[in-house]
């Protein structure tokens, strides 16, 4: 299969709820995906859509050249992994992964030796005959994996499947799906709202709000290059710091002034900003990792310290406005203590305050 | 410490002697219907009362198999109760999931305009069906106290399998619809096990319900070689001056057979099923 073609997709639900709206989007074979954003925003709908299971209300979608709109799920070569798995709790762990080739009509002694084959791959071999309900939830996920792979379909959709795992094992999971992604080279659409899943798994990250798509790009891009302060807010944990001020001309440069603090701009963003600056309302963005804390001239005041192991997470007080710096895990300063920050001018971004869509960024 | 023992035993003693009397007191008649079905005709009535046979016989059973047409009106239950059983399961299933699962016109209202039928007295039916019955040439038939059955059976079995159906997690069946089932298939693979408890508790209810019918079944039908037990035995062994008393116990313990093995086979049937756990919450 080649590309999958969402074009100007709709999706109003009977109470009048917009889900999607005009999405469009090319899916290139082999790609692993990810559909980003807050709960509600469409992203599973989305899926659903590509997967059969929700009709468009307007819009089409294509499966290379085929017009996809009225094919059933059963006939789109599309597998699907859920967030609550949905393993038939009537059936054994091997009749859960058979039933894809049941339906099929797979003859039966070649589906027991793919029921082998994958439960070895996936190493739950040992479970074949258990039933759902005696499973863990890791166990789960990998039969609800393994009930996807085992008929070697052209595209797998993947609903939050490790939103339900620990934190240990969730660390796991993504490295076994990076990995079985290498290995089938199958175009892989994967829906979450956690952006670590998103930037550590993916080879493009779709950024999506209010049905709207928001972003599409390479995490590099998503993350170095967020499109507007939604991207910018939503990619990046602890989120973005945000202040809004003004762009004002200083000589050849650009000064972005706020009641809490002034930055220079450098050349080049003061040359790209260079379209009538004066008193211009912007939203200054810069991550917790661009402020220094310790050095410069902007005074700050610790408020709280966040030790998380292998570095630490302040919050800091500046004239009323709270940043959020990370900082190394030998960080000393104990709250309430004055110090100083820097931020990194040149990752610095710059939003509209009014559309807030990006002006500038760092990079 | 001693105390709170005595306490507890006295208690317990307490609870089981209440529990145990009421037990004897709703098992007493039936564990009497049984005895008497093997008493002669002279014990049945002998004084001082005897609970357990002096000398036990089968002539009951044989007079009442051999002598009477017992096994016809036995046989016309079973017809009528399996049938009418086989009959709302299949409407049913269908139509609490077509309630459940599908979004249509007037669906609210069919659903509030089933649970009012099941609040009317079956009697307030009686006049009405037995007119339509006879307009479409189905009285004085099985087959036409079978839809009768059915009229008033229906409402409870449905508004109890929509429950379970909607208990089951769309996701299974939207993975089975996924997975290269249709959604009829999806239904049968998927839905119809989930609501499995419930279609056996429908069953049981519904098969108990025509089972035992009286009114209905006296109503309906006239002639002596369609008649079903319940009208049956009461025309053959009671009058209004004699009853047959050991003859209509003999026939009340038969009549009770089917129920309990029914229940027997599928009692455990009643609870498995229930919190499977194939989704995480």
């Amino acid at each position: 299969m080649s590309r999958i073609r969402l074009q100007n997709l709709s999706k109003i639900f009977g109470d009048n709820t917009v889900a999607v709206k005009n999405f469009s989007l090319d899916i290139e074979n082999q790609e692993f995906l990810t559909f980003l954003g807050p709960s509600g925003c469409g992203k599973s709908t989305i899926l659903r859509m590509i997967s059969g299971l929700e009709a468009p209300s307007t819009g089409y979608i294509y499966f290379g050249t085929k017009l996809a709109n009225d094919i059933p799920p059963r006939h789109r070569n599309v597998a699907m992994v859920f967030q609550s798995y949905a393993l038939y709790p009537h059936m054994t762990v091997a009749g859960n992964l058979e039933y894809p080739l049941k339906r099929r009509k797979v003859p039966k002694a070649d589906r027991h030796q793919m029921v082998i084959e994958t439960a070895r791959t996936l190493q739950i071999e040992d479970l074949l005959q258990r039933r759902p309900k005696q499973l863990s939830g890791g166990q789960q996920q990998r039969v609800a994996l393994g009930r996807a792979f085992i008929r070697n379909p052209e595209v797998f959709l993947l609903d939050e499947p490790l939103s339900n795992l620990d934190a240990a094992l969730r660390t796991y999971m993504r490295a076994e799906l990076i990995q079985l992604h290498q290995r089938i080279g199958k175009t892989m659409i994967y829906v979450t709202h956690d952006q670590m899943e998103a930037m550590t798994m993916s080879t493009r990250i779709v950024v999506i709000n209010r049905g709207q798509l928001q972003q599409s790009g390479v995490p590099d891009e998503v993350y170095n290059k967020p499109i507007n302060k939604f991207v910018a807010s939503f990619v990046g944990t602890p989120t973005m710091n945000f202040i809004t001020g003004e762009l004002i001309a200083q000589g050849e440069k650009l000064l972005f002034s706020s009641h809490s603090l002034s930055i220079a701009l450098s050349q080049e963003q003061s040359d790209a900003l260079r379209q009538n600056p004066e008193k211009r309302s912007v939203i200054a963005g810069f991550r917790p990792e661009d402020v220094l804390v310790g050095t410069g001239s902007i005074s700050a005041e610790v408020s709280v310290v966040e030790p998380t192991g292998y570095e630490s997470i302040v919050f800091l007080n500046v004239a009323g406005e709270s940043i959020v710096s990370r900082v190394g895990a030998d960080f000393l300063l104990a709250p309430r203590v004055k110090t100083t920050i820097d931020l990194r001018t040149n990752k610095l971004h710059l939003f509209n305050a009014e559309t807030e869509k990006r002006l500038a960024a760092g990079g | 410490m001693k105390m709170l023992q005595f306490r507890t035993a006295v208690s317990r003693a307490v609870f089981n002697i209440i529990s145990w009397s009421m037990i004897f007191a709703i098992a007493f008649p039936l564990l009497w219907m049984i005895t008497t079905a093997f008493k002669p005709e002279a014990e049945t009535f002998a004084y001082p009362p005897a609970f357990l046979p002096v000398k036990p016989t089968l002539l009951n059973f044989e007079q009442l198999i051999y002598e009477t047409p017992f096994l016809t009106y036995f046989k016309n239950s079973l017809i009528v109760s399996i049938g009418t059983t086989a009959l709302v399961i299949v409407v049913a299933t269908l139509g609490a999931y077509s309630i459940v699962r599908f979004r249509y016109r007037g669906r609210r209202i069919m659903g509030l305009m089933i649970l009012f039928t099941y609040l009317l007295p079956a009697v307030v039916l009686l006049l009405p069906l037995y007119i339509i019955m006879s307009m479409i040439g189905l009285s004085n038939s099985l087959f036409g106290l079978m839809i009768a059955y059915t009229t008033f059976g229906l409402p409870f079995s449905l508004w109890l399998l929509r429950s379970f159906i909607a208990s089951t997690p769309i996701d299974l069946e939207h993975a089975a619809m996924v997975d290269g089932a249709s959604r009829m298939r999806a239904f049968f693979d998927v839905v119809l096990p989930q609501a499995f408890p419930g279609i056996i508790s429908t069953a049981l209810f519904t098969f108990i319900l025509s089972w035992n019918e009286y009114l209905y079944a006296m109503v309906f039908i006239v002639s002596g070689e369609k008649k079903t037990l319940p009208p049956g035995v009461i025309g053959m062994l009671s009058s209004t001056y004699n009853i047959e008393w050991a003859l209509l116990m003999t026939a009340s313990v038969l009549m009770a057979v089917p129920v309990l093995i029914s229940f027997a086979f599928l009692q455990k049937h009643l609870t498995k099923g229930f919190g499977a756990g194939a989704v995480k919450g």
